[in-house]
């Protein structure tokens, strides 16, 4: 595990799995072994994922929770913070695809570009008027060993929001579906708001 | 097309007022040229020649970094600049070694027991250099807007940053504002915010502004613009206190150590785990030990149990350097019944290099009220300032300095941008100094309570 790809959790050893009903989500906490974490929150009937977190444990400063998916909440206090005129960019896939939302996004349709960036296996938002950049991985491609390939990425604008998508390749596709095969399994017990379940990996 | 906005006159004579003056504010450094010969008036410190080189040699062998738990002891009377000194070492180390200062009572809490609270003290001293990858946001200042709230006072702001592929807007807190007021961020500036610390660096000013040259002093540094995004993870050399890891490492172990916050007693197992820890990184190459200063006043209040643990903590190979200072002549040393050099024992004070501070001469003490008057922003006349000279011989360097203050004030009353003699003579029979006290106290000594001086019990007078 290389500090450039820190954002790039991965799995470390066997994780202590528990899941919890919470907020009308299930919960899902994996412990790993060097103490850190990863929260998972899942829609309670279509098993859509609408978070998920990784918080590595540091000897020197606080942890912090790292958001991959679905978007921290707002620290008030901040010192700095994103005025709420910046577009606003937030992961929230679809059962197909990976997809990325940028919104808050007023300039017109053409001035965006997108690109596989091959040497960094990033997805880069350019933008002619040069208002807006971004680079991004796709951390569950990284941890599937799988590359990104140019030509795949699409982008659509509507609503002052750009919607980038990644078709999701069979590997990822056939495991979303053993987890949601799973999640059925516990939601024929009728679970209520509160329950712990037992997960397997 | 960028928009410039200059801060309006008077938030700008406030900006500078941010902080309050305090006693020693006005040292910036020893005053060392570069051959460690003190000049006689530089960067706030005026004479005291003698021990000001001492401390220049004491200055370089910290920074060298390679001499730990040597102890130095400034002695001298009242008044004769032993903080300042202990200030001005600690302003020439600069941001990077760390620099605790402590009094002597502090010690005694009833939270810790003596021996933690030392503990704490020496290990707030002894940093460790790591590289870290933090968040930092990195940019060419566009705009910076700062409104102050006319209802509330407070200041709200906004700052546009951009790249060479981007522009963002970030909402700015009150400490922020007051950060980037103090370093003076332009517009043109490429400057580096640390997310987590809050910290702002200024890199340099972008090329593009350039062609301001009559505006910039020579040292201006250009640089490019940056690249790519505005937020970025980037690896930045962090200096942290073994203070600081003991904190994080025991309230992360239990839920108990919330509660006592960090001010509880630290586990010495923690402790021993991290001392092995830091050992492990500096093998490794991960990171530094940096031993820093411990500065110590009025030492003189510390009980023999404190000074037994100073000799011991003092002969460990990661303590830090230890400046002790006080004004005691030969006085009981605390916790026993005998009488010491400096109210301290003779096996603490062999472990000692003693620096002496003398009395300030005439001369030094009017250069010293020249500077106080500086940085308390008072103008005075040159027969005002011979007398508030004349009074600082008389009676003490203390009380002359705060004469200061309270005559511009008496002087603002008249209406007078100016201190006068009048004004000086005013506050001067206004508030007394201790010479005039004492005097005052042995003329009238029956008419006070609980005198020892009446042998019968005192009536008290009921309207």
């Amino acid at each position: 595990m290389q500090s450039q790809n820190n954002q790039y959790l991965q799995f470390v050893g066997k994780p202590h799995i528990t899941a919890v009903i919470a907020g009308g989500r299930r919960r899902v906490n994996y412990t790993f072994e060097d103490k850190s974490e990863l929260v998972e929150e899942y829609d309670i009937n279509n098993h859509e994922l609408i978070t998920r977190k990784w918080k590595k444990v540091s000897n020197i400063k606080e942890s912090q929770w790292i958001y991959e998916v679905g978007e921290a909440p707002i620290d008030q206090q901040s010192e700095l913070k994103l005025s709420n005129t910046n577009p606003i960019f937030v992961r929230k896939d679809t059962p197909q695809h990976f997809q990325y939302r940028v919104r808050n996004l007023s300039y017109p349709e053409d001035v965006y570009q997108l690109e596989v960036d091959e040497n960094t296996q990033e997805i880069v938002i350019r933008t002619s008027n040069k208002k807006y950049y971004k680079r991004f991985a796709i951390p569950d491609m990284r941890r599937a060993n799988l590359k990104l390939e140019q030509g795949k990425v699409t982008h659509v604008y509507k609503n002052n929001t750009l919607i980038v998508s990644y078709p999701k390749p069979d590997q990822i596709l056939e495991r979303e579906y053993q987890i949601r095969q799973e999640f059925d399994k516990l939601n024929k017990k009728k679970p209520k708001e509160g329950d712990l379940e037992c997960v397997q990996q | 097309m960028t928009t410039v906005n200059a801060p309006k006159i008077s938030e700008y004579k406030e900006a500078t007022r941010i902080e309050r003056v305090g006693a020693q504010s006005h040292i910036r450094g020893l005053g060392l040229d570069g051959d460690l010969e003190p000049r006689n008036i530089s960067q706030g410190m005026v004479g005291q020649k003698k021990a000001r080189k001492a401390a220049g040699i004491i200055l370089n062998t910290i920074r060298a970094g390679k001499i730990a738990g040597r102890s130095i002891l400034i002695a001298g009377q009242p008044g004769t600049g032993k903080t300042a000194i202990a200030m001005g070492v600690a302003k020439a180390l600069g941001n990077d070694i760390p620099f605790t200062a402590m009094a002597g009572s502090e010690i005694f809490s009833l939270q810790m027991s003596k021996t933690e609270s030392l503990t704490q003290a020496f290990r707030r001293s002894i940093g460790v250099r790591i590289k870290e990858e933090t968040e930092i946001v990195e940019g060419e200042v566009v705009e910076i807007e700062i409104d102050k709230s006319a209802t509330s006072g407070a200041k709200t702001g906004k700052i546009t940053l951009k790249t060479t592929e981007m522009e963002t807007i970030y909402d700015l807190g009150a400490k922020m504002i007051e950060s980037i007021t103090k370093e003076k961020i332009t517009s043109g500036d490429v400057i580096t915010i640390d997310k987590v610390s809050g910290r702002i660096s200024k890199l340099g000013r972008s090329f593009s502004k350039a062609s301001e040259f009559d505006a910039l002093g020579p040292q201006t540094r250009h640089v490019q613009c940056p690249e790519g995004e505005i937020e970025k993870r980037k690896e930045v050399v962090h200096t942290v206190t073994l203070h600081e890891i003991d904190v994080i490492n025991s309230r992360q172990k239990g839920f108990l150590d919330l509660f006592s916050g960090d001010t509880g007693e630290i586990d010495s197992e923690i402790r021993d785990q991290i001392d092995s820890k830091v050992a492990e990184w500096k093998e490794e190459g991960k990171a530094d030990i940096v031993p820093g200063v411990l500065f110590i006043d009025e030492v003189h209040m510390l009980d023999i149990e404190c000074f037994s643990f100073l000799n011991r903590a003092l002969e460990s190979d990661k303590a830090p350097i230890v400046i002790l200072a006080t004004n005691r002549g030969i006085t009981t040393i605390r916790g026993t019944t005998y009488k010491g050099p400096h109210g301290l024992p003779i096996d603490l004070l062999d472990r000692c290099l003693i620096i002496q501070t003398e009395p300030y001469n005439e001369a030094e003490i009017r250069s010293i009220l020249e500077i106080r008057c500086e940085e308390e922003d008072v103008e005075m006349t040159e027969e005002a300032k011979e007398v508030l000279t004349k009074i600082g011989v008389d009676t003490t360097l203390r009380y002359a300095i705060q004469l200061i203050t309270t005559a511009n004030l008496v002087a603002q009353k008249r209406k007078s941008n100016e201190v006068d003699v009048e004004d000086i003579r005013r506050v001067y029979s206004m508030f007394i100094d201790h010479v005039r006290s004492t005097q005052y106290l042995r003329d009238h000594q029956a008419e006070y309570m609980f005198d020892e001086y009446q042998k019968q019990p005192q009536k008290m007078q009921v309207e």
